[in-house]
C-alpha cells in the first residue's frame, strides 16, 4: 500500500524507442524518500544499467536518457521551473547531467509524470508527446534537420489544439541529430539544458523532441508552509541587490563585477585582465544596445534572461534569446572579439543548432590558438581566418560544427578528442577536467573552484555545486562549516577549501539537482529554508543535516557511476593551461595549491587512493549495493 | 576600534582621494560623462560626500565637483551606504563587492547598470588611494597586500 504521495506526480514513464513501447511506472517510494528526486533519482536509475554493463556506449541505445523533475518543480516557490537532463555523457564518458529552467519541467508534471527514462533507438525519427498523461510516439521525419526554433515553432502549432494552449516542447536542433558530442537540447526557444552533450544522446535514439502538456497538480503536504516561504523568499528576491542585477542586467552583469576580480578568462584563458570587455561585452553594454526585453522562467520574477535583436549584418539576429554571461565569454573575450552583435549571433545560432555554448565557444577558442599555432590550416577551416579579435570564423565554425562539415566534424567531437588528435601543442591549451570544457570563471581568482572543478561529478562545471557562489560571496549559509559568510574574505588561500567544496556539493546535490530549484532564486533561501521548503512539499521531516546527508549520497552515487566507467584519483586535476600563472590581471601570479586543497578533498571525503570512494563511507550512506558492485569492481581492474 | 577616530580624519583622506579623482583623466571624464550625483553616505564617523557630475564643475581642471555635506542641495541618482571602515578598505581594492552587497556591508540604492557601468572607471583610485594616505603621513593605515 503507497502512501500519499505529496508533491510528485508518483509515476513515471519509461519509453522504449526500439520497440515502441510507453509504460508509465510506479517507482517504489524509497526511491523518492532516498534520492528526493531530479538527477538523484536520475542517477540512481543509471547506476542501475551501468552496474550491468560498466563500458556501455554513450550512443548505444541501452543508455537511458533521464528526464527528471524535482519535488519543488512547477510549485510557487520561487525558482522551481528547473528539471534535468542525464544520461552517461559522450563528451566525458562518465555521468552526464544538465540542470535547464523554463517551462517544460512544471509543463512535464502536469502532463502527470515525474521523469522520463527513454531507451532504444527508434527505427526513423520520432517525436513524442504527452498530453494528460498520455503518450504517444509520431514521426519526426518532417523535423529531421530543422533547426530548435523551427521543430518547436511546428510542434507547438500541431498540438496547441490538444488543450487548446501551447504546449512545452524539448527539442533537439540539427547539432543533436548530427551526434555533436556538446549539443544541447532547448526548451522554448532559449532555455537550454546544454552541458555535457545531452542533445547528442537525445539525436542518437532518434528521438528529436518532446512536447508535454496537460492539468495535474501535485499537492503539497503542507501548503500553509509552502505559501508563507514562498511570500518570504519573494520578498527577499525583491530587496536582494544581486538580483535587481540580475533582474536589469541579466548573466552578463557579472562581466562589469569580475573582470577586476581575476575571475573572467581571455584569449584562451592566457590574459588575466581585457578591460574592453567591460565596456562593450557587459550587461549594461548589452542593456544600452541589443537588448529589446526581458523574459522568465515559471515561477520567477527575477526574470535575468535577455531578449535581444540584431537589427543588421553581419551579425543579424532575429528578436530572441540573448547570450547570457557564458556565452558573452566564450565568444567575447575567449577570442578577444569585442563585438557584442557578433557575440549575440554566435549564441543564437547555438540555440538553434543546439549546442552547449560554453563547450563550443571553449572548443573554437582552442582552434583559434591552435590556428595562431599553424597546427590549423586556412584551407582546414574552409577559407576563413581564426584570428584574435575576428568573430566571423568563429561563427563559421559553429555552422560547420552542427553539420559536422569540413573542420567541425573533428571540433564536434569536443576539445580534449580534437587536441589528443592535434598533438601537444594543442594539448597545452586545453581547458577540459574529465573532457568538459571549463565554464568562464577562472579558478587562479578563486581558488576554490579549482578543486570544484577537479572534483565536480561531471567535470568542469561551477554550477554542480555551489562554491563558486559562496567564493564570490553570493551565498552563505551561517550554520554549515565551510559556507559560512567570511568565507569569500579569503578566496586565494586552500585554508578550509575542502570543506567548502565538499559540503558545497552536497547540498547543491539537493538544492540545485534533486530539488532542483535555480541557482539565481535559490541563492536567498537560507539552509532551514531549503530544509522547510523539502518537509513542507513531501511530508517527510528533514533537517539541515539530512540535506547534507542525501546530498553526500548522491555525490558519492555519481561519484561511483564515474569510476564504474574508469575515473580515478589521476583524472581530478585541472589542465595545465588553468595552472599556469597569469602575467596581467588580478591574479596574475597566483595558481591554486590543489595539492593541499586535493589530499584535505580525499581525507573529508574518505576517497582511497585511486579516487573510489570507501565501503565504510558509501555503507554509512545506505549504499550498501553501490559499494559492493564498486569494489569488486576494482578488484577487478587490479587484477 | 574604527580607522578613522573622527568626521575631519575621514574628510581629510577621502577627501583628498576624491579631489584628486575629480582631476584624474584615467577616472574623472566617465563619471563626467554619466551625468550621476552619487553620495557616500558614511557611519562611524558619520560624514556624506556627494559627486554631483549632472552640472558643470564649479573648479577649474575638475571635470565634476564633490561636494562634503549632510545637505548638498541635490537629489542623488545613486546612494551607497557604508560604514567608514569599508570605504578605507574599497578604496585599497580590498572589498568583494558582490560579498559586500550580499551581506549588506554596503547598501546601494539607485539604477544598477549606472552602478555597476562606473565601476571599471574608479579601478585607479585603488593604487592612488594608498599614495594618497602616504602623502598625509598616514602610513599607519595603509593595508598591505
Amino acid at each position: 500500500m503507497r502512501s500519499p504521495m505529496y508533491a510528485y506526480a508518483g509515476r513515471m514513464l519509461r519509453v522504449d524507442l526500439s520497440r515502441g513501447i510507453l509504460e508509465p511506472w510506479e517507482p517504489p517510494q524509497e526511491l523518492y524518500h532516498d534520492y528526493i528526486g531530479g538527477s538523484g533519482i536520475a542517477a540512481r536509475l543509471l547506476f542501475e544499467v551501468v552496474r550491468e554493463i560498466p563500458d556501455l556506449d554513450p550512443f548505444d541505445p541501452r543508455n537511458p536518457l533521464i528526464i527528471m523533475t524535482g519535488p519543488a518543480t512547477g510549485t510557487a516557490l520561487p525558482g522551481s521551473n528547473r528539471f534535468v537532463t542525464c544520461a552517461l555523457s559522450p563528451l566525458t564518458g562518465i555521468w552526464g547531467e544538465s540542470n535547464c529552467g523554463g517551462y517544460f519541467g512544471p509543463w512535464l508534471k502536469r502532463a502527470g509524470y515525474d521523469g522520463l527514462i527513454i531507451t532504444g533507438q527508434a527505427p526513423r525519427p520520432t517525436y513524442l508527446s504527452i498530453v494528460d498523461g498520455v503518450a504517444a510516439l509520431h514521426d519526426a521525419s518532417d523535423l529531421w534537420g530543422l533547426d530548435s526554433y523551427e521543430t518547436t515553432d511546428l510542434l507547438t502549432e500541431r498540438h496547441k489544439a490538444d488543450q487548446g494552449r501551447p504546449p512545452q516542447v524539448f527539442a533537439i536542433g540539427q547539432a543533436g541529430e548530427q551526434l555533436v558530442r556538446f549539443a544541447a537540447i532547448v526548451n522554448n526557444k532559449g532555455h537550454i539544458a546544454g552541458r555535457t552533450g545531452m542533445g547528442a544522446v537525445m539525436g542518437s535514439k532518434r528521438l528529436k523532441a518532446i512536447v508535454a502538456d496537460g492539468h495535474a497538480r501535485q499537492t503539497p503536504a503542507d501548503q500553509q508552509a509552502l505559501r508563507g516561504l514562498t511570500q518570504r523568499i519573494n520578498e527577499r528576491l525583491r530587496d536582494n541587490i544581486m538580483m535587481q542585477a540580475l533582474k536589469e542586467m541579466g548573466t552578463a552583469a557579472e562581466l562589469e563585477i569580475k573582470m577586476f576580480m581575476g575571475d573572467v578568462p581571455s584569449r584562451n584563458w592566457t590574459v588575466g585582465e581585457w578591460r574592453q570587455a567591460v565596456d562593450t561585452l557587459g550587461g549594461s553594454a548589452m542593456y544600452s544596445t541589443i537588448l529589446v526585453d526581458t523574459k522568465t522562467c515559471y515561477a520567477c520574477q527575477v526574470k535575468c534572461k535577455r531578449v535581444v535583436e540584431v537589427p543588421r549584418n553581419p551579425f543579424m539576429v532575429k528578436r530572441g534569446a540573448g547570450p547570457e554571461y557564458e556565452a558573452c565569454v566564450t565568444f567575447g573575450s575567449l577570442i578577444l572579439n569585442d563585438n557584442l552583435e557578433a557575440v549575440a549571433k554566435a549564441n543564437d545560432l547555438c540555440n538553434r543548432y543546439g549546442l552547449d555554448t560554453i563547450s563550443c565557444g571553449a572548443t573554437i577558442a582552442l582552434a583559434y590558438e591552435c590556428y595562431e599555432k599553424g597546427l590549423i590550416s586556412y584551407e582546414e577551416t574552409g577559407g576563413v581566418p581564426l584570428i584574435w579579435g575576428d568573430a566571423t570564423g568563429a561563427i563559421e565554425l559553429i555552422h560547420q560544427i552542427a553539420g559536422r562539415r569540413g573542420l567541425g566534424h573533428e571540433l564536434a567531437e569536443g576539445s580534449l578528442r580534437f587536441a589528443q588528435r592535434r598533438g601537444s601543442e594543442a594539448l597545452e591549451g586545453l581547458t577540459t577536467v574529465k573532457g568538459l570544457e571549463a565554464p568562464m570563471h577562472d579558478p587562479r581568482g578563486t581558488h576554490a573552484l579549482g578543486l570544484a572543478y577537479a572534483t565536480s561529478v561531471i567535470g568542469a562545471s561551477h554550477m554542480n555545486g555551489i562554491i563558486f557562489a559562496v567564493a564570490s560571496g553570493q551565498v552563505f549559509y551561517d550554520s554549515i562549516p565551510g559556507l559560512e559568510p567570511f568565507m569569500s574574505d579569503d578566496p586565494r588561500s586552500p585554508h578550509r577549501k575542502a570543506l567548502m567544496t565538499v559540503n558545497g556539493q552536497n547540498i547543491d546535490q539537493i538544492y540545485g539537482q534533486a530539488l532542483a530549484l535555480c541557482h539565481f532564486s535559490g541563492n536567498v533561501y537560507s539552509e532551514y529554508d531549503l530544509a522547510l521548503a523539502l518537509t513542507a512539499l513531501t511530508g517527510v521531516q528533514r533537517s539541515v543535516g539530512d540535506l547534507l546527508e542525501i546530498g553526500d549520497r548522491l555525490w558519492n552515487l555519481k561519484r561511483a557511476i564515474g569510476c564504474l566507467r574508469g575515473l580515478t584519483a589521476a583524472d581530478d586535476k585541472l589542465p595545465a593551461r588553468l595552472m599556469t600563472p597569469l602575467k596581467d590581471g588580478d591574479a596574475a601570479g597566483l595558481v591554486p595549491d590543489m595539492q593541499t586543497m586535493l589530499a584535505e578533498f580525499y581525507e573529508l571525503r574518505e576517497l582511497d587512493e585511486q579516487g573510489y570512494p570507501k565501503r565504510e563511507r558509501l555503507e554509512r550512506l545506505g549504499l550498501e549495493d553501490v559499494s559492493e558492485v564498486l569494489h569488486s569492481h576494482r578488484a577487478r581492474v587490479a587484477d | 576600534m574604527a580607522i578613522f577616530k573622527t568626521r575631519d580624519e575621514l574628510i581629510t583622506c577621502l577627501g583628498i582621494l576624491y579631489d584628486q579623482a575629480k582631476r584624474d583623466p584615467r577616472i574623472a571624464p566617465k563619471i563626467k560623462d554619466s551625468g550621476l550625483v552619487i553620495q557616500f553616505r558614511y557611519d562611524e564617523p558619520e560624514a556624506v560626500a556627494t559627486i554631483i557630475a549632472s552640472r558643470p564643475p564649479t573648479q577649474e581642471g575638475a571635470y565634476f565637483d564633490v561636494v562634503w555635506d549632510d545637505d548638498p542641495g541635490v537629489k542623488p541618482d545613486i546612494e551607497m551606504s557604508m560604514k567608514a571602515d569599508v570605504a578605507h578598505q574599497f578604496w585599497h581594492g580590498k572589498v568583494n563587492l558582490m560579498a559586500a552587497l550580499t551581506r549588506r556591508q554596503i547598501i546601494a540604492k539607485g539604477p544598477i547598470p549606472k552602478i555597476l557601468k562606473l565601476l571599471p572607471a574608479v579601478t585607479p583610485m585603488y593604487d592612488m588611494y594608498p599614495r594618497v594616505l602616504r602623502e598625509l603621513g598616514r602610513e599607519d593605515l595603509i593595508i598591505q597586500k
